[in-house]
């Protein structure tokens, strides 16, 4: 089943995406380094259709450069997960680089509220992997109020083993599955 | 349901041996159920449906061996079921010491069961009983003739007028079930249509507490039975749940993370914090109450990886439980005291044990292929339900406390899991 993040995450990607590939840039990089979005980042499997609005007009004639560049931003925030080793909640130092991005964004668009989703893998029992879907979840927002992000802008929430992303049975599923995801919650 | 009659002849009250079934070896007594007597259509399919619950609960009972009725000589009913008109020697070469016959009839609209019990070797009427209801009733008519049947060799009734709550996924998200204790009936209780987990029987069996993550978060609620009810116990931030009742029913400990790191509370029935139990900067979660009240078993990594440790309420000391395993969660304490149930990660898939509340006297009570979980325990602390996967999806299965007789008690489509067992919903 898919949560609220997920159809979000496919709206910013539609609105995203099209000017990407419309104007034919393999790469394109938005000012700003540490927000660049690729298509390589685009998930196979959930590349937009719907790049189109309403009467089969692109999204992007709607779109002032500066929201452009918000949407682009806020997508790469979303899409990008942190991940943990088994049965672990301490940050990875890839996990402490992809969150200094999401801090970078945070403080760009200081009203933007987000929810912190924490997941595990489904092996483990279940009331155990809440509190540690809650640990990871918690382990992220704490890094970013290290970073200098306010508290009251970031709430956690813990699935478990409940949701994964992958649903298969193996150690690829399994480090996809443990993961935090993020989720804005409001702009 | 209706009232039921005790058919008072032929019961003589004699000295009867009692089994002690925590002892080293549980008896199995071999035991015949006949088909009861029915004329018409709709009385023969209840009478059918009865022999159906009778022999499942018999077997789930793990103190019968249940033998074939078709191997009599002849129908030893055909003269009727005093104990003068059964022809005991069409069954004596049959092996069984407990015969059980009689007859269903549709009686104004509902049903009406006469069902004797009947002892071999002495050829006796042990006791008979007449139970009257609605033809939705019949599980329950059965049940009480089961519980009667077990407290007449164990010398404690049966779990059968209990019932067990669970998690099942078969309407395509996780939602809160119940069903008797043999998986009759089983029946949705919410239809949240967003993730359920942990349900938890308070100790009156009147409520059920449950996470739901039906609102903006993992809540911890309570559902009332009688009135299907539902009264949020915390929606705090973060996380809230799993919560146990106490004993006595008049507090609930449960995890909450409202300091950032998930640590246990005592709460009131109402949610409203009493005491924080925990402080430990890593997980706390999963508590399980000594049946007097005093001491917590609850799962945490402080140790490392999971292992199960024993909280003192009134000191707030805590000591490790458990030392063997890397993985060891889901702490379920008797409710006779003498033994906490989990379960362990054994070569790469959990297993029920159990473990005396002092650490001794480890037993590995499931083994075999899949994945076993989730201990709960019967108000009695004969038998243990749990969930597993070793026939596939996850369904309920119970056993006894030791292990043996391991019994599917779902068979429901997709995942069945997090069972909780309700304790005596009527007087013993």
């Amino acid at each position: 089943m898919m949560g609220k993040g997920g159809l979000r995450f496919i709206l910013f990607l539609g609105l995203v995406a099209l000017p990407l590939m419309g104007s034919g840039c393999a790469k394109k990089v938005v000012q700003g380094e540490e927000t660049a979005v690729s298509p390589a980042e685009v998930r196979p499997g959930e590349r937009p259709s719907a790049g189109l609005g309403p009467g089969g007009r692109p999204f992007e004639e709607t779109l002032t450069a500066e929201e452009r560049k918000r949407r682009e931003a806020e997508a790469a925030f979303t899409n990008e997960d942190i991940h943990f080793d088994f049965d672990k909640y301490d940050l990875t130092p890839t996990a402490r680089e992809i969150l200094a991005r999401k801090a970078y964004f945070l403080k760009q668009y200081p009203n933007v509220k987000i929810l912190i989703e924490g997941h595990c893998d489904e092996r483990g029992t279940a009331e155990y992997n809440l509190a540690l879907g809650e640990r990871r979840a918690n382990a992220a927002k704490q890094y970013l109020v290290q970073l200098g992000i306010s508290e009251d802008r970031i709430s956690t929430i813990s699935y478990g083993k409940e949701r994964p992303l992958d649903p298969r049975h193996n150690e690829e599923a399994w480090a996809k599955n443990r993961r935090a995801h993020f989720v804005i919650v409001s702009r | 349901m209706g009232f039921i009659l005790i058919l008072s002849t032929g019961f003589v009250a004699e000295a009867q041996v009692v089994v002690d079934i925590f002892g080293p070896a549980i008896p199995r007594f071999p035991i015949c159920v006949f088909p009861f007597k029915a004329h018409g259509s709709d009385a023969t399919q209840s009478s059918q449906e009865a022999m159906r619950i009778i022999t499942q609960d018999l077997r789930i009972s793990g103190f019968f061996e249940v033998l074939d009725h078709s191997k009599a000589i002849s129908d030893p009913f055909r003269q009727g079921f005093e104990p003068k008109d059964v022809d005991f020697d069409a069954i004596k070469l049959l092996g069984a010491d407990i015969v059980v016959g009689g007859k269903m009839e549709v009686e104004g609209g509902g049903l009406r069961w006469e069902a004797r019990l009947y002892d071999l070797p002495q050829r006796r009427m042990v006791f008979g009983k007449i139970y009257r209801g609605s033809a939705s009733d019949l599980a329950l008519m059965v049940h009480k003739f089961m519980d009667e049947i077990i407290k007449y060799y164990t010398g404690e009734p049966g779990i059968f007028q209990t019932k067990i709550a669970f998690i099942s996924n078969r309407s395509g998200v996780k939602e809160l079930y119940v069903m008797d204790a043999d998986g009759e009936n089983p029946r949705q209780l919410t239809q949240d249509k967003n993730l359920v987990l942990s349900p938890k029987w308070s100790p009156d069996g009147r409520e059920i507490a449950f996470i739901s993550y039906v609102g903006a978060g993992a809540h911890l609620f309570s559902l009332e039975l009688n009135g299907m009810r539902r009264r949020v116990i915390s929606a705090r931030e973060n996380m809230n749940g799993p919560g146990a009742w106490s004993p006595d029913g008049k507090r609930i400990c449960t995890t909450l993370s409202i300091q950032g790191n998930p640590e246990l509370y005592l709460l009131d029935t109402s949610g409203n914090i009493l005491q924080r139990l925990t402080q430990y900067p890593g997980i706390d979660v999963s508590p399980s109450w000594s049946p007097d009240g005093r001491s917590v078993a609850f799962v945490s990594d402080r140790a490392g990886g999971p292992q199960i440790f024993i909280l003192d309420v009134a000191s707030g000391q805590v000591r490790r439980l458990t030392f063997e395993g890397r993985y060891n969660t889901e702490p379920a304490w008797s409710p006779r005291g003498d033994r906490i149930a989990f379960s362990a990660l054994v070569n790469g898939a959990h297993k029920i044990c159990s473990i005396r509340p002092d650490g001794r006297d480890l037993v590995q009570l499931t083994d075999g292929p899949g994945s076993d979980n989730s201990p709960s325990w019967s108000p009695d602390g004969r038998y243990l339900a749990f969930s597993s996967t070793r026939a596939g999806g996850s369904q309920i299965f119970i056993m006894l406390f030791n292990g043996q007789n391991p019994v599917q008690i779902t068979r429901m489509p997709g995942e069945q899991s997090l069972p909780s067992w309700s304790p005596w919903m009527t007087e013993k």
